[in-house]
């Protein structure tokens, strides 16, 4: 027992950590009382995470630095417009966490412009390909070129199921449509593969954590 | 014309600094007084107002011309105040939250309803991740940043993902449940998948690892079929998506910096 | 036990194919994962051309180079995007690079210093004159169109609010064009900011991605457009990476385990269709 003890004291996080885990995991059983308290602590920490965020990482460096250390004491004002946002919780005056909240999102709107240039035009002239391809040497790449035709003939089919959503009665848009269709299962059927990669490596951290970290039963 | 406006606004020494920062509370106070006894009519006019010259600053910045000397327009060097106006803004929202979780949990200890340990759990949680947070960083004792530790790396790193692990147990349920060879998309779906998840792990290109790794027959390495799955068919599917997405994510923008945006949010009456 | 959707009990082994329990599905989960920790599987593993791009990327970068390493990610994703910041930072130190971290995540901004202090410690680097750690910045875009034009008057502190003017890390780094890469961990869309407003101010600039794997398909038209020069996909990415430098890490050691949790899905999908066929093929 004094042994567990003295193992408890040296890696308090650890054993923190799986209790947590474990009493997390027992929703996987059911819903029941042990997992809802773990959760409430959950939420707790989390949120007691973000107001210790708040003040280290952006009010001491972006308030209190700037106007006490620096005599930067124009930031107040946007201190003070800031707490505009805490007025969401006013029944009769939530209106004005909107002129933060349009601040922001005027921020994000202005600069779309400049993303959607930079994002979509070199993707467009990347979309044209050469359907004959040769190698350094000289000779003709036939799978390159396939491959570009295939690359072409997917994007357009994509663009046009999205374009011609209606119906249509042109038969080569409607099978076009159709083929859209089909490939872009190929892509959600990638995403597909790929999330259960990323869904089991969360699973297995949490089982390394266990038997690795806490029981140190796997090396 | 600019001058005094400028000196005004520049840094103050300590000796005036509190006037300043006093003066600055109390005019924002008094224009949130005004603000509160603004008409309903002028509202929705001043946030549309807020919102366009916040996104005129990005999108000016953006179109304006470059003098090629300097490599800057007029708005260039205002690029770091706003980067620091907008931290400092977007900062004050990760709390905003926080209130409602008081509010609601404290009404659930003050009237001993079904489950009010567990807010005391949460208030607790609350309490001691700040006193602690607070300390490891602005404190210089040992054992508080242990303690620290224990609830930051301990509990709440750990909660966390397994928060997210137990995904893991409702996908494998739902993909077995749900994944029905029912039609052609469903058919094209699932070998798609089976392919890729063939090619992501070492036992499924073990599978194919007889064959040679360059020529003709290397294509048909799993992994080589997973990777022209990926970067030909998907790329390309993905690709016309993006499109689509862009050119709607630029007309969205375009209509909430004008304030033409539709929908519950916008069109509630203030 | 074992009920078909709609029907009150199961009628036959087809049906019973189609309802394995929940539970027993959960315990045959545990098990494939578990199994490989106590019984190592080891499979060759192929590198992958986007890991292996990324890898190249960084080798091209000339001796004290300057890479700005972003880590959005929290607890929630650990298990995919720890092991590639490590893996990241591991090449990074490896190469002598000069390397300066910062996240637009909260939690990603403490994992990202624990992370490094500890990968700094192995490789010998000094905080402030090898490395930098910037801290926690809101508001990606505003900080991104910022940091092309002035990064030491963007990121003025580091996260512990020491001024960052005076660090020899910084001397020489004016804007953008001063930087030779960015790799940003992520478990979000953020690298479309990256690419929308910073990548394209230096051509020189290499933007590297690691994002967890449900995402990296989405990524693909980025690299296939240059504008992602490669991309480290989740925990496989993060193995591939390992074994590119040469170390054994968190992602190295999980590959049984999701190897095996790949097949059992595989088969599962595979009983429940054969269940579903036969029993259409019946009723037809």
């Amino acid at each position: 027992m004094d042994a567990l003890w003295q193992d408890i004291l040296a890696r308090p996080a650890i054993y923190a950590g799986a209790i947590c885990t474990l009493g997390l995991m027992t929703l996987i059983y059911r819903e029941n009382a042990v997992y809802r308290f773990f959760e409430h602590v959950f939420i707790g920490l989390a949120a007691g995470f973000s107001i210790v965020v708040l003040i280290k990482e952006i009010l001491d460096p972006f308030l209190y630095q700037p106007v006490f250390k620096k005599g930067e004491w124009y930031w107040t004002f946007v201190f003070m417009f800031g707490l505009l946002f805490y007025f969401i919780h006013s029944r009769k005056y939530n209106w004005l966490s909107r002129l933060p909240i349009g601040f922001l999102m005027g921020f994000s709107a202005g600069q779309a412009f400049q993303g959607f240039a930079n994002t979509y035009l070199p993707q467009l002239a990347r979309s044209f390909r050469p359907l004959f391809v040769t190698t350094p040497d000289g000779s003709w790449d036939a799978a390159a070129g396939i491959n570009n035709l295939i690359f072409m003939i997917v994007l357009v089919t994509v663009m046009s199921y999205f374009f011609f959503s209606f119906e249509q009665k042109s038969r080569v848009i409607r099978n076009s449509a159709q083929f859209g269709r089909w490939v872009m299962m190929v892509a959600f059927g990638a995403i597909f593969g790929t999330t259960i990669m990323a869904r089991m490596a969360l699973l297995f951290d949490r089982m390394y954590f266990l038997f690795s970290d806490w029981l140190r039963l796997v090396r | 014309m600019f001058e005094p406006i400028a000196r005004f606004f520049s840094a103050k020494p300590p000796e005036v600094l509190p006037y300043y920062v006093a003066g600055a509370v109390l005019f924002s106070i008094l224009m949130i007084f005004v603000l509160i006894n603004l008409p309903s009519r002028a509202r929705k006019p001043l946030i549309a107002l807020v919102t366009f010259l916040a996104g005129l600053f990005y999108a000016t910045e953006f179109f304006f011309p470059i003098d090629r000397a300097t490599n800057k327009n007029f708005l260039t060097d205002y690029l770091v105040p706003a980067s620091k106006l907008g931290s400092l803004l977007g900062g004050m929202t990760l709390t905003l939250g926080i209130l409602s979780l008081l509010r609601v949990h404290g009404r659930n200890i003050a009237r001993l309803r079904a489950g009010w340990y567990n807010s005391v759990a949460l208030l607790v949680a609350m309490v001691s991740m700040v006193t602690f947070g607070l300390m490891d960083k602005y404190g210089a004792n040992d054992g508080a940043k242990k303690v620290f530790n224990v609830l930051f790396e301990g509990m709440l790193i750990n909660m966390d993902a397994t928060m997210f692990s137990l995904i893991a147990f409702y996908i494998v349920s739902a993909s077995y449940r749900a994944f029905r060879i029912r039609s052609i998309e469903a058919t094209i779906l699932m070998v798609t998948a089976f392919l890729v998840m063939l090619g992501q792990v070492p036992v499924g290109n073990a599978l194919t690892d007889w064959l040679p790794q360059d020529g003709t027959f290397a294509s048909l390495r799993v992994e080589n079929i997973k990777q022209w799955i990926l970067s030909q068919v998907n790329a390309a599917a993905l690709r016309a998506i993006a499109f689509g997405l862009g050119v709607g994510g630029l007309a969205i923008s375009l209509r909430i910096w004008l304030s033409l945006e539709r929908g519950a949010y916008f069109e509630k009456e203030i | 036990m074992a009920t078909t959707p709609g029907t009150s009990a199961p009628r036959d082994i087809w049906d019973r194919l189609q309802a394995i329990d929940r539970r027993v599905l959960y315990v045959l989960l545990l098990v494939v994962i578990i199994l490989p920790l106590f019984v190592p599987i080891r499979l060759p593993m192929v590198t992958m051309p986007s890991t292996q791009k990324l890898y190249q990327a960084v080798e091209s970068i000339p001796e004290g180079g300057y890479v700005i390493v972003s880590t959005t990610w929290s607890g929630g994703t650990r298990a995919e995007n720890m092991p590639q910041t490590e893996a990241i930072l591991r090449h990074l130190m490896k190469r002598r690079l000069r390397v300066a971290v910062f996240s637009f995540d909260q939690q990603g901004s403490q994992f990202s210093y624990n992370i490094a202090s500890r990968v700094a410690r192995d490789f010998g680097y000094e905080y402030g004159k090898d490395w930098v750690h910037w801290g926690f910045r809101p508001v990606a875009g505003v900080v991104m169109k910022s940091l092309v034009r002035d990064i030491p008057g963007t990121f003025t502190t580091d996260r512990d609010g020491k001024p960052t003017k005076d660090m020899p890390v910084m001397q020489g780094i004016k804007d953008i064009k001063d930087v030779d890469a960015i790799v940003e961990i992520a478990a979000s869309g953020i690298y479309m900011d990256w690419i929308g407003l910073v990548v394209g101010a230096n051509p020189k600039l290499k933007f590297g991605f690691c994002p967890t794997a449900v995402m990296a398909p989405e990524t693909y038209p980025y690299m296939d457009s240059g504008q992602i020069v490669g991309i480290m996909e989740g925990m496989r990415g993060a193995a591939e990476y390992e074994q590119l430098v040469n170390t054994v890490g968190l992602a190295t050691k999980g590959m049984g385990s999701i190897s095996l949790a790949h097949v059992l899905i595989m088969l599962l999908i595979i009983v429940g269709n054969v269940g579903y066929i036969v029993t259409r093929a019946r009723r037809s």
